[in-house]
């Protein structure tokens, strides 16, 4: 009996520092792959798993944050601004989380993500676009930045664009971060890649660094109704901080187009199991 | 491109980076300390967590009905006292990171970015607030 307890502890701890790895690399924070990993591969319940998730999403961010900011990669002025939306967001799908069915989110996030993953397949990295003329709401809101890119070997300038928008989609993300108990980060990412056209490694080190904050404004809520099992979060959490500080190691190291093909197949992947989930079929 | 204020910049990013950093390995140690001293189960809790595989719902909301109990736990030295306390402190983490970003802002005296960060903190501790009525 303490035999599988030992083995089932070693799983967790093995499939989190997978999760934070990955995580780490696409700006995901480890939520979206955690929740389906806990419940389909542990056979855990799913109101155990995204509290284990939310928290573990919060170290991720943080732990992988720290490494961002010092690589210059975080536009914290980007962050703050779509953090307003984002905690607007979460506060509104705390309130929601009663009334929704679970299973629609399911399909509707399925959807979404394979959505996401076709649209980043067509478009060429932003990064890799000559410079436009900056936009009036990103001039005003002082939103343009540049990053090292050590891949590229030069310093690469951005401006976001359709910032109203970007803070539209933020907002969404932040009502499903508080809803499935993820961190969003893949709707994050394909919002500032993809409307506000931010290059990809700036999308994801904002993104990670955005995700702990939208994530603390819902954890309260799990903790209050003894969502978060300690000795559940306790081995997720280590795990993912473990993987993530290692993933952001990778990251920065890693060539844009690769992580753009990863995360193509990633949201792909996860977006055909939650689908399926949601419509009631168990994939085991 | 102004070096003094790019100084400034790196600086305020090392600052937050450090805070990230040791906010969160202090938490892990915490919660890693305290993880491994619960691991000593007795065959009735061993059994509770087996469960979890199967899909099951532990009876108790939690191990702590109140903060007292909590920090009483802590004193003691239960585990399972230390990786919630732990976990509490991660979840305060971010809401920390958003106070020193909203300070850095207002030693750049970027006034704008100080109202929106204050305005996120306050979202942020409401959202607590409301969790604990939920």
């Amino acid at each position: 009996m303490a035999d599988s307890v030992f083995w089932f502890e070693v799983g967790l701890i093995a499939m989190s520092v997978a999760v934070g790895v990955l995580g780490a690399i696409l700006g995901l924070g480890g939520g979206v792959l955690l929740v389906p990993s806990l419940t389909l591969l542990f056979g855990i319940n799913i109101r155990y798993a995204i509290g284990a998730s939310i928290v573990s999403v919060i170290a991720t961010s943080s732990g992988a944050a720290a490494s961002y900011v010092k690589d210059q990669l975080t536009n914290l002025r980007l962050a703050t601004f779509l953090n307003v939306a984002t905690v607007l967001g979460a506060l509104a799908g705390a309130l929601l989380t009663s009334l929704l069915d679970t299973r629609w989110l399911f399909v509707i996030f399925g959807v979404l993500l394979i959505q996401s993953a076709l649209l980043m397949i067509r478009q060429p990295d932003p990064s890799l676009q000559a410079a436009q003329a900056e936009e009036p709401w990103t001039r005003r809101l002082r939103l343009a930045g540049s990053y090292p890119d050590r891949v590229l070997g030069r310093v690469v300038a951005y401006a976001p664009r359709r910032v109203w928008l970007g803070f539209a989609l933020m907002w969404v993300a932040g009502v499903l971060s508080a809803l499935l108990g993820i961190g969003s980060g893949s709707l994050n990412v394909l919002a500032m890649g993809s409307a506000m056209r931010l290059p990809i490694k700036v999308s994801a080190a904002s993104s990670n660094f955005m995700i702990g904050v939208t994530a603390a404004a819902s954890a309260g809520a799990f903790f209050a109704r003894g969502d978060i099992l300690p000795e559940l979060a306790a081995p997720v959490a280590l795990g993912v901080l473990a993987g993530a500080w290692m993933g952001t190691w990778l990251m920065v190291r890693m060539p844009n187009q690769r992580i753009r093909y990863a995360f193509v197949a990633v949201l792909l992947v996860i977006g055909v199991q939650m689908g399926l989930r949601g419509l009631g079929i168990q994939v085991r | 491109m102004n070096t003094e204020r790019s100084e400034r910049q790196s600086r305020a990013d090392l600052w937050t980076s450090r805070l990230l950093r040791f906010g969160v390995l202090g938490c892990a140690a915490l919660v890693a300390v305290g993880w491994a001293l619960s691991l000593a189960r007795s065959p009735s809790e061993a059994a509770a967590v087996s469960g979890l595989t199967r899909g099951g719902l532990l009876p108790e909301a939690g191990p702590f009905p109140s903060l007292a109990n909590l920090a009483e736990g802590v004193v003691a030295g239960r585990g399972v006292a230390w990786v919630v306390a732990g976990l509490m402190l991660l979840i305060a983490l971010p809401i920390v990171r958003v106070g020193l970003t909203a300070v850095l802002f207002a030693v750049e005296r970027d006034w704008l970015y100080v109202i929106l960060a204050v305005l996120v903190l306050a979202l942020l501790i409401f959202g607590v607030l409301m969790g604990r009525a939920l």
